[in-house]
């Protein structure tokens, strides 16, 4: 059943608990109408904004005739919804992520908040780096956590422990909306996506009816070294380098191609998209800023130490194992690969694995099904 | 500092009820509910003065609503009056999104403004008093509202797209 309108908005607004966004994303995985309908919301939230914003602008400038004086600076941090905004606001409600590792970070924007972007096209954007790594995360984590996040909403309760905002900024650039997502005929595959792809006309007894190509937006991380610091300082011993303050990294995450194959929500669809990439200026200290990251109290122990069991972290992307979601490591065409399965959503299952220096993934199949049509698409 | 948060205050009434006699004097009203009953919490002091603000807000507009339901047909139509506030504000475009908000209900419009200002869901629906879960049906229901009526506004207004200057709305 499709989600009301209410659901897919509080799903573009980073308001939904991870339960229901994973739900949501699984969803619409699955259902073009719903990929359309947030598509929809999006644009209207994006127009809305810019005449809003205007005129909240608009309304500060006008300065009140009486006594006042003006005043330049305002203890307010109530600013603009920008897209970069929301994305933070995102962020805030699963910080624990971000506090993880900066490798996290990219997981929890994909994970939770990818508007009209499918479940599995974000685990694919998840995977580029060359390793994975399950972690789990258990209901004790969940409570822990969510606890931390009430605590920051709570619209009378005491203001939280923790405001992420100010432990950096997040800026996302998405490609201009027209070139957002683009339909293409096999021949064009290569050119807009650097892949050469065997996607033949007829896979597992279906049809292919679609080949979308998608550009992701970059997205930049700058970590507010000051405001980390101070925050660090009264919980523990190890400091982030000053030289790292004004510095940023950049996830440059590579166009995706998904190719429908049967009619949406009876059929499947294959996934493939380049490695992701992080990009951190040659001396940006991204090993101090992982020990700093992980040292954060509001991190659950269980979750600090799997993640700080990561050797090979530079290359590791953990995948969080929720209640709603399991995730199981599976060999694909001799290649390291996970399976999905969402709980809520029998449908919604998604293999993916490595295949040479790209990513893979087939969401609508059952395992074994799904492993047959990967040896074929290769 | 207490000038700096008095502007604040200010400055979030003016921007969700668009009219300055009434945005001072619940920015005073404002202040009174601090100097009665401040917060046990004092690190957010800015927080709390807008949620205040934001309260103040939705009630007078819904006082607003109902005086003006009770006296319809006695008096047809007020909006089509180019009152004193439309002229303070000197920007067409910002009049026009003004024109807009003022025939929004007033819960569709408070919702839709403090989403604009960075409010989260749990802090807008303890001001329009309803359910967390309702707040992304009102929000979207009032932006396609909001967005209609711009366009339908904007389409008779020849000024506005003379400007050249879009807001946006498409």
């Amino acid at each position: 059943m499709c989600p009301k309108e209410g659901v897919l908005q509080a799903y573009l607004d980073g308001e939904l608990d991870v339960d229901m966004a994973v739900r949501v994303a699984g969803h619409l995985a699955l259902c073009a109408a719903c990929r359309e309908r947030i598509h929809d919301l999006n644009g209207l939230a994006g127009s809305t904004t810019a005449a809003l914003e205007y005129y909240r602008r608009e309304t500060a400038s006008t300065e009140r005739t009486v006594r006042m004086p003006r005043v330049s600076n305002l203890p307010c941090h109530y600013q603009s919804p920008t897209k970069a905004r929301r994305f933070v606001n995102m962020i805030e409600r699963y910080k624990w992520f971000i506090g993880a590792a900066v490798s996290v970070l990219v997981l929890t924007v994909f994970l939770s908040w990818a508007p009209g972007r499918s479940l599995a096209a974000q685990f694919l954007n998840i995977f580029r780096m060359e390793k994975i790594h399950v972690v789990e995360i258990t209901p004790e984590d969940m409570a822990q956590l969510a606890k931390l996040l009430d605590g920051i909403e709570g619209i009378d309760g005491p203001v939280g422990e923790v405001d992420i905002r100010n432990f950096g900024r997040v800026r996302v650039e998405h490609p201009p909306d027209a070139a957002w997502i683009v339909e293409a005929d096999p021949t064009q595959v290569e050119s807009l996506s650097g892949l050469s792809l065997n996607l033949p006309a007829t896979l597992a007894g279906r049809e292919r009816t679609e080949i979308i190509i998608e550009k992701p937006p970059v997205i930049t991380f700058t970590p507010d070294v000051e405001n980390l610091n101070n925050y660090l300082r009264t919980h523990s011993n190890v400091l982030l380098p000053r030289d790292l303050a004004g510095q940023s990294i950049t996830f440059n995450i590579p166009p995706l191609v998904r190719a429908q194959y049967g009619q949406t929500g009876q059929g499947f669809a294959i996934y493939a998209a380049r490695a992701l990439t992080i990009e951190a200026p040659q001396d940006f200290d991204l090993a101090s800023l992982r020990q700093a990251l992980l040292r954060l109290p509001f991190l659950p122990e269980n979750l600090r130490r799997q993640l700080a069991d990561i050797e090979d972290w530079r290359h590791t992307l953990p995948i969080p194992e929720t209640r709603a979601m399991g995730v199981t490591e599976v060999s694909v065409n001799g290649n390291q690969g996970v399976y999905f399965v969402n709980e809520f959503d029998t449908s919604a299952v998604i293999l993916a694995w490595r295949q040479g220096d790209s990513w893979r993934a087939i969401s609508g199949l059952p395992l074994e099904e799904a492993l047959l049509v990967a040896a074929e698409v290769r | 500092m207490f000038q700096s948060y008095h502007t604040l205050v200010y400055r979030r009434l003016y921007y969700l009820l668009g009219e300055r006699a009434v945005a001072e004097d619940l920015t005073q009203e404002a202040f009174l509910k601090l100097y009665h009953s401040p917060p046990r919490e004092k690190n957010n002091l800015g927080g709390w003065l807008l949620r205040v603000a934001g309260n103040l807000a939705y009630n007078h507009l819904r006082g607003e609503e109902r005086r003006r339901r009770r006296e319809e047909g006695q008096h047809r139509e007020e909006a089509d009056v180019i009152s004193l506030e439309e002229a303070v504000i000197r920007n067409e475009d910002a009049r026009l999104i003004r024109q807009c908000l003022i025939k929004l209900p007033p819960r569709d419009r408070i919702c839709l403004l403090l989403k604009n200002a960075g409010h989260s869901y749990a802090e807008i629906a303890a001001i329009i008093q309803v359910d967390k879960h309702s707040v992304g049906t009102i929000l979207a229901r009032a932006r396609r509202h909001f967005a209609s009526l711009y366009n339908e506004l904007e389409g008779s207004d020849d000024r506005v797209s003379k400007r050249g200057r879009s807001s946006g709305l498409s």
